[in-house]
């Protein structure tokens, strides 16, 4: 056979295994992505409920406030350099919350009598002394008369257009919110958890996040005027972390479990999150949500609806994915999608 | 050379595969059958030759049983046969024209000898109607190109080939080009000597040279055959001329002086103190074009050269804006603009060229008389000159810059003849070469790190300017003292530098800040500092083709062609902004952000820049096609074909992105001809098409790109320097890269679960693809007839129905947070409407070649586009992004987007006629005239989307605003020839564009607001401009406080509110541009 010939039917061949080749290739799946929250772009983060699954059932436990988690706001991002492993990070909120100061609070003021009234919004007003001779410590008279002395209320306007006093115990609520510091870690740079990301789903369209790195913080004990807010380990540890990425759904869904420790109570948690993050509660018309009885929200289920409908009012649809058939729950007051990876796994 | 039995077995099994797409020369064909003239019996074994100018040696073949001949791969030109035999009369027959991609019928009855007499030649023209396909559009060959005035220069100064495709039917001018049949022009092949010359990245034309190296254009609008692929539009075929045995060639000069040319009408506006204008200095190409033989009927050369020049003249003026006497407010004219006079001594002139040299160099080897070979190289390196820029704060490098085009097309092909030519071999090799780039005057690169160069300083946009404390504070812009050093006597009559003014007028319903030379506001933002966005690409495309003929009679004769088609497409791109960052000014002027600027991040509000983004996109496209041409008894002729296409794109990092698979596209057509004499045919054909996606959609949206944002407080304190590149540029690089300086917006928007505290990644992601998502296709159907009523001359009419199938867009289920590539109405698409665009066109023409001194080319095309897809483009924007513009994204986008489209021209006359007039032996005159009629373009009522903008959405249905004036335009040529010598000619010539100087206005403002006005649907029966109150008067609907029955969306409040008449824009409808006005072009040619 002459090289000439030897060419031409290699080239023939190259050319017939590309055709099959063609006829027969699938579409690349997506990347693995995940999306990046910015409140300058309007861009809300992930949403995540959780479903308490059990714990150590240590004593911490049944005080722990992290035990009746029900869903947490998880920001979340991705590096992707040119030529090295990809890192995603889940920043969630809980631990956060106790970095900032808004779930641990200590009283300041355990002998009520305002003196250390300094914190902000929660006892601006302290009823000092016993009716009828009660002045505020700001300064103001009193109007009204106690039907009890000695107890310390809160001045609310009145029907009649004076002034009355709500008899609470507001200045044992004088909690001022003790936000936590690790010392090791003063700027907070372990409240992220960063892991590896894929670059490709795996074939079930999964891209699986490993080896977590960071998550947690060893706060320091707080002072407090009287005893102290004890020093206490808070994490969280991230396992079977699933983010389906296929062309239904890009990055915005995912499953997880989470062991949660905070001290020595360790809760566990299957964890579903989902993007974007949606309100739906009917509001009132000062913009405030609507509660029923039992404290429940007032669902609006048009806020979940992925397609606008101008007549309906809404110029755009919820940016919600359609498959994800979310629904609005009245325990959440949030847009929840009512559908299982497996579902969105499936071809249509 | 005779093929061996085995390869030639090979071929065939293997399907093996040459394409007969139409090449250089060589696509030709005469057939036809001889008949005894006494007996009218088929006469088997005549010897037929063809010769002809255009041909090396001469062509024999021998007819069949049946008295059937067939010339196959004949160059175009004027063939003279020669039929002998024993015992018959020799015959012969002379100025049989032949035109590129023709096939003629030439049936002949011979005599035999035993009648008196001698050689029997017939004069006069053969029959021109090509029976052999069912292909509308035409051909345009030299004759045309050198009687008819209808090319106008290009930007460059070619008066490049593309425009011959405007002389066909049903051919509409769009944004970048011609588009056929209802297609865009991105949509069309372009081929050069076989080559595809198309943009790898965006579809349009990529190749441009002068017409004067063009031997014929082939326009096919439809109904063309399985060896054309890859496009949804047409092809525009263009053979380039080649040598001959005899020395031939043309020396030229052409200028249009800028002085002849018109003015089109001033269009008002006052959204800026700079005023702009750039008109036509001069225009000159001149060239030579030479070809002959090197040895005689062996081997020919054809060279050409042809350098053009263009010269415009941009000019830069200040104004002032008038205010009145007592400071309140603004003075205006009657129309409610505001007044204006200009400042003395502000006027900038420069001068910008632009130089391209257009070359070309062929050679044809007749390697025997049954194989021959040609290589062909034609190009046009361009280079557009502007020599500094207006703003003067453009730094050191002060705005000069050249833009740099190289475009090359090389060709080699080789035909070849087997078992009598009975097997036809025909393989070509193609490589299409494109780079542009930018390159200031003060040589740096990109990438450069070198402070106070163009290309190592960020570009920084100034923008303070605010008028609407709904946005945020009322904000005065810059003087522009504040920006410009200006003479002694304008400064004084501008705000000193450092005034500001917050006092806020209402200027036809917007709200504007008093001021009379404002420097920033709303017509833009002012750019200092380096040469900004830089997007550097060489463009390659490699092709190979091959097809084989074969020649097979069975229950009549048959043309059995299959063919090969392998293409890879490359995009190198770098692309970035100079500095590696663009800054842009907030409206209040506090701080500056990230504009676009490319990298990505490592850690939490820690980024790696990018200075230059270099990537590689890719496709690689294979076609194949088999193809029967059956003609049975000379009456009938079947086409029938089935062409495959697939192709591959590829990302910017060499992975698989999309695959289009399984296009099978049949082709089947029906030819009849009546007179059974090649002077009539009736036709009918089915076609399905499919696009060649350009790879721009690889680099856009199956690439992504990277980029981030951060803002930057401005100004100085206890602890940040602040940032502020106006006082002085080098902050851009230097202060502004201090994260002390970058806003921890997350934080102080509230939220603390952002991994950045300071920055933003904004980049594209990857977009994913619909695992079953279709190519995109589109089919048609074309009926119609000819008939030679005249010597040379051809009547027909035809109708051409053409429809989408599925069309490949991106588009998003979650108002635009995620998009995906799919199909409208389809698969993951089945939200989205369908696309759609009917194309119908009713076409009726009359075609004379130029002969008995003189041609004419009429054509009225009736037609009707309608639908909700336009094509590869936007015309509304003109955004060029094929198959990922923002037609489709969001459904909440397709209201009212049915209707006509753009391009829909309902009337389209086309009349080119020429006429020579012997004045004496050697002296001549020829006039050309050429009048061109068509219906306006339908008129739009759009407005802003609540997310994407400005024109995003259609108040109205498509089309509800009327249309634009029906334009007409008289072009004249007029020449008088010297005869030097039989082979020796001098001419001169001058062609006026628009003769008349019709100022017909060819676009208008379609915006009737800027607010966020919500798709109107009127009630059925009713006009929809009347019943939304937007035309007509005191309708019942229309209360007289303004408000209209649109509603709109108020993104103060977020709720839906019914519009009002204050919101309209009163420039709608108001012309935004004219049609060209009159130019002159001189011209001198040499021919020998």
């Amino acid at each position: 056979m002459s090289k000439t010939k030897i060419g031409l039917v290699g080239l023939a061949s190259a050319v017939m295994g590309f055709v099959v080749q063609g006829c027969t290739a699938q579409q690349p799946p997506p990347q693995c992505d995940v999306v990046t929250s910015s409140p300058l772009y309007g861009v809300s983060e992930y949403y995540a409920t959780t479903t308490k699954t059990g714990d150590n059932a240590s004593a911490d436990c049944a005080n722990a406030p992290s035990n009746t988690l029900t869903n947490l706001t998880v920001g979340m991002t991705r590096y992707a350099p040119p030529g090295l492993p990809h890192t995603a990070v889940v920043r969630a909120s809980y631990l956060i919350d106790v970095w900032n100061g808004d779930v641990y609070t200590g009283d300041q003021d355990p002998t009520n009598d305002c003196s250390k009234s300094t914190s902000p919004g929660k006892c601006k007003f302290c009823v000092v002394g016993t009716a009828p001779n009660l002045t505020f410590a700001d300064g103001g008279a009193a109007t009204e008369t106690l039907a009890d002395g000695g107890l310390v209320g809160i001045p609310v306007p009145g029907g009649d257009g004076g002034t009355r006093v709500v008899l609470t115990n507001a200045c044992k609520v004088t909690e001022e919110a003790i936000a936590r510091t690790d010392p090791n870690d003063p700027d907070g740079l372990n409240l992220n958890s960063f892991a590896l990301i894929p670059n490709y789903p795996d074939k079930n369209g999964i891209c699986e996040l490993s080896q977590f790195d960071g998550g947690y913080q060893n706060f320091q004990a707080e002072p407090l005027v009287t005893g102290e807010l004890p020093a206490i380990t808070a994490a969280y540890n991230w396992s079977s972390f699933d983010i389906v990425n296929n062309a239904k759904a890009q990055g915005t869904f995912w499953t997880a479990k989470l062991e949660f420790v905070e001290g020595a109570c360790k809760t566990n948690f299957d964890v579903v999150g989902f993007w974007p993050l949606v309100s739906c509660a009917t509001l009132d018309d000062q913009g405030n949500p609507l509660t029923d009885m039992n404290g429940d929200f007032v669902p609006n289920q048009s806020a979940c609806d992925p397609n606008a409908d101008v007549d309906a009012g809404r110029v755009f649809g919820s940016g919600i994915n359609p498959f994800f058939k979310p629904n609005c729950s009245a325990k959440l007051g949030t847009c929840v999608p009512t559908v299982t990876t497996a579902d969105l796994q499936k071809a249509d | 050379m005779r093929v061996s039995t085995w390869l030639y077995r090979v071929s065939l099994l293997m399907g093996v595969l040459v394409s007969s797409m139409s090449f250089a020369q060589g696509s030709s064909v005469i057939t036809g059958n001889v008949t005894d003239a006494a007996t009218h019996k088929p006469v088997p074994d005549v010897v037929i030759t063809a010769t002809s100018p255009a041909l090396q040696g001469e062509e024999v073949v021998v007819t069949d049983s049946a008295g059937s001949y067939r010339l196959a791969q004949l160059p175009a030109g004027v063939y003279t046969l020669k039929l002998e035999k024993e015992s018959y009369k020799p015959f012969a027959r002379s100025e049989i024209n032949v035109r590129t991609d023709r096939t003629v019928r030439l049936n002949v009855e011979i005599q035999p000898e035993s009648i008196e007499g001698g050689v029997i030649e017939v004069k006069g023209t053969a029959p021109t109607v090509d029976v052999g396909s069912t292909t509308t559009g035409l051909n345009v060959g030299k004759d045309f190109i050198n009687n008819i005035a209808f090319i106008q220069p290009n930007g460059s100064g070619v008066k490049s080939f593309e425009s011959l495709a405007a002389v066909a039917p049903q051919v509409v001018s769009d944004d970048y080009g011609y588009g056929f049949s209802g297609a865009q022009s991105p949509e069309n092949n372009y081929l050069v000597d076989g080559v595809s010359t198309n943009d790898p990245a965006f579809g349009v034309n990529g190749s441009q040279f002068p017409v004067e190296f063009v031997e014929e254009a082939n326009v096919i609008t439809g109904g063309y055959q399985a060896e054309y692929g890859r496009t949804t539009g047409g092809v525009l075929n263009v053979v380039t001329k080649s040598g001959s045995n005899e020395f031939h060639g043309t020396v030229w000069g052409d200028i249009t002086p800028g002085v002849l040319a018109g003015v089109s009408p001033a269009i008002k506006n006052d959204s800026s103190v700079f005023v702009g204008q750039n008109r036509l200095w001069n225009s000159i190409d001149f060239g030579a074009e030479v070809g002959g033989p090197i040895v005689k009927d062996k081997l020919w050369f054809f060279v050409g050269f042809s350098p053009s020049f263009v010269r415009s003249q941009a000019t830069q003026s200040l104004r002032r804006f008038l205010i009145n006497a007592d400071g309140t407010d603004f003075q205006y004219d009657t129309d409610g603009y505001i007044k204006s006079e200009p400042l003395a001594g502000t006027t900038k002139t420069r001068f910008n060229d632009v130089r391209a040299f257009s070359y070309i160099a062929k050679l044809t080897y007749l390697v025997n008389s049954d194989n021959n070979i040609s290589l062909s190289v034609v190009g046009s390196p361009t280079s557009a000159t502007q020599p500094y820029s207006f703003n003067d704060r453009r730094i050191a490098w002060n705005g000069g810059f050249t833009a740099n085009n190289n475009t090359s097309t090389v060709s080699l092909r080789y035909q070849g003849g087997f078992l009598d030519k009975h097997l036809l071999a025909d393989v070509s090799l193609g490589w299409f070469h494109s780079t542009a780039d930018a390159t200031p005057n003060d040589g740096s690169t990109p990438g450069s790190t070198q402070a106070g160069t163009a290309y190592g300083t960020p570009v920084v946009l100034l923008r303070r300017y605010n008028a609407d404390s709904n946005v945020g504070p009322i904000t005065s812009p810059y003087s522009i003292n504040d920006l410009q050093t200006l003479p002694a006597d304008a400064a004084a009559k501008c705000e000193p530098a450092g005034t500001k003014s917050t006092n806020v007028v209402s200027v036809r319903g917007e709200d504007r800040i008093l001021f009379a030379c404002p420097a920033t506001g709303p017509s833009g933002s002012y750019a200092i500092g380096g040469f900004g966005g830089f997007s550097n690409t060489a463009l390659d495309r490699l092709q190979g083709r091959a097809s084989l003929t074969y020649l097979v009679q069975a229950l009549g004769h048959h043309i059995f062609k299959v063919g090969i088609d392998v293409e890879n497409l490359r995009y190198d791109i770098s692309k970035g902004y100079s500095g590696g960052a663009a800054l842009q000014e907030n409206i209040t002027g506090t701080r500056f952000d990230d504009f676009r600027t490319y990298g990505y991040f490592v850690g939490p509000d820690t980024v790696e820049r990018t200075a230059v983004v270099h990537g590689q996109p890719t496709s690689v496209g294979i076609g194949a096609y088999v193809q029967d041409s059956w003609s049975i008894a000379d009456l009938v002729t079947l086409n029938a074909g089935l062409r495959y296409d697939n192709q591959q794109l590829f990302t910017a990092s060499g992975l698989l992105g999309m695959t289009l698979n399984n296009q099978f596209a049949p082709r089947v057509g029906l030819i009849y001809d009546f007179t059974q004499q090649g002077r009539s045919k009736l036709f009918g054909n089915f076609s399905q098409y499919y696009e060649g996606v350009p790879i721009d959609l690889a680099d856009r949206a199956l690439t992504g790109e990277s980029t981030f944002n951060f803002r930057r407080a401005r100004s100085a304190n206890a602890t940040r320097q602040g940032c502020d590149p106006l006082k002085d540029i080098n902050q851009a690089t230097n202060e502004c890269n201090d994260p002390n300086n970058y806003q921890q917006i997350n934080r102080l928007l509230g939220d603390n679960y952002s991994v950045n505290a300071s920055g933003q990644s904004v980049g594209n992601g990857v977009t994913p693809v619909d695992p079953n998502i279709h190519p995109q296709s589109s089919d048609e159907i074309v009926v119609g007839g000819e008939y030679e009523i005249i010597s040379d001359g051809r009547l027909g009419a035809s109708y051409t129905k053409r429809w989408m199938n599925y069309v490949v867009e991106d588009m998003s289920l979650d108002e635009g947070n995620r998009y995906f590539l799919s199909n409208p109405g389809y698969g993951q698409g089945s939200a989205f409407p369908k696309a759609t665009r009917d194309y119908d066109a009713v076409t009726v023409y009359f075609t004379k070649a130029f002969s008995d001194g003189w041609m004419g080319q009429f054509s009225y095309t009736y037609s009707s586009l309608r639908g909700n897809y336009n094509g590869l483009f936007r015309p509304e924007t003109g955004q060029l992004d094929p198959n990922i513009n923002s037609d489709f994204d969001l459904v909440s986008l397709l209201a009212n987007r049915n209707g006509p489209l753009d391009a829909d021209r309902n009337h389209f006359i086309k009349v080119f006629a020429a006429k020579e007039f012997r004045i004496t032996n050697a002296v001549g005159l020829t006039i050309g005239l050429t009048y061109q009629g068509r219906s306006g373009a339908p008129i739009n009522y759009l407005a802003s989307h609540p997310s994407y903008g400005a024109d995003e959405s259609f108040v109205l249905p498509r089309g509800a605003g009327g249309r634009l004036p029906f334009r007409h335009e008289f072009d004249a040529k007029v020449g008088v020839s010297y005869r030097l010598n039989k082979d020796n000619q001098i001419q001169l010539t001058a062609d006026v564009f628009n003769l008349f100087n019709f100022q017909a206005v060819t676009s208008v403002d379609q915006t009737i607001s800027n607010a966020d006005f919500l798709p109107f649907q009127a009630p059925a029966g009713k006009d929809p401009a009347t019943a939304a109150c937007l035309s007509g008067s005191n309708q019942a609907q229309c209360p007289s406080d303004g408000t209209l029955p649109i509603k709109e969306y108020d993104p103060n409040t977020g709720k839906i509110v019914f519009a009002n008449s204050a919101q309209l824009n009163p420039n709608f409808k108001r012309p935004t541009g004219y049609q060209a006005p009159i130019s002159v072009r001189f011209g001198i040619r040499f021919t020998f």
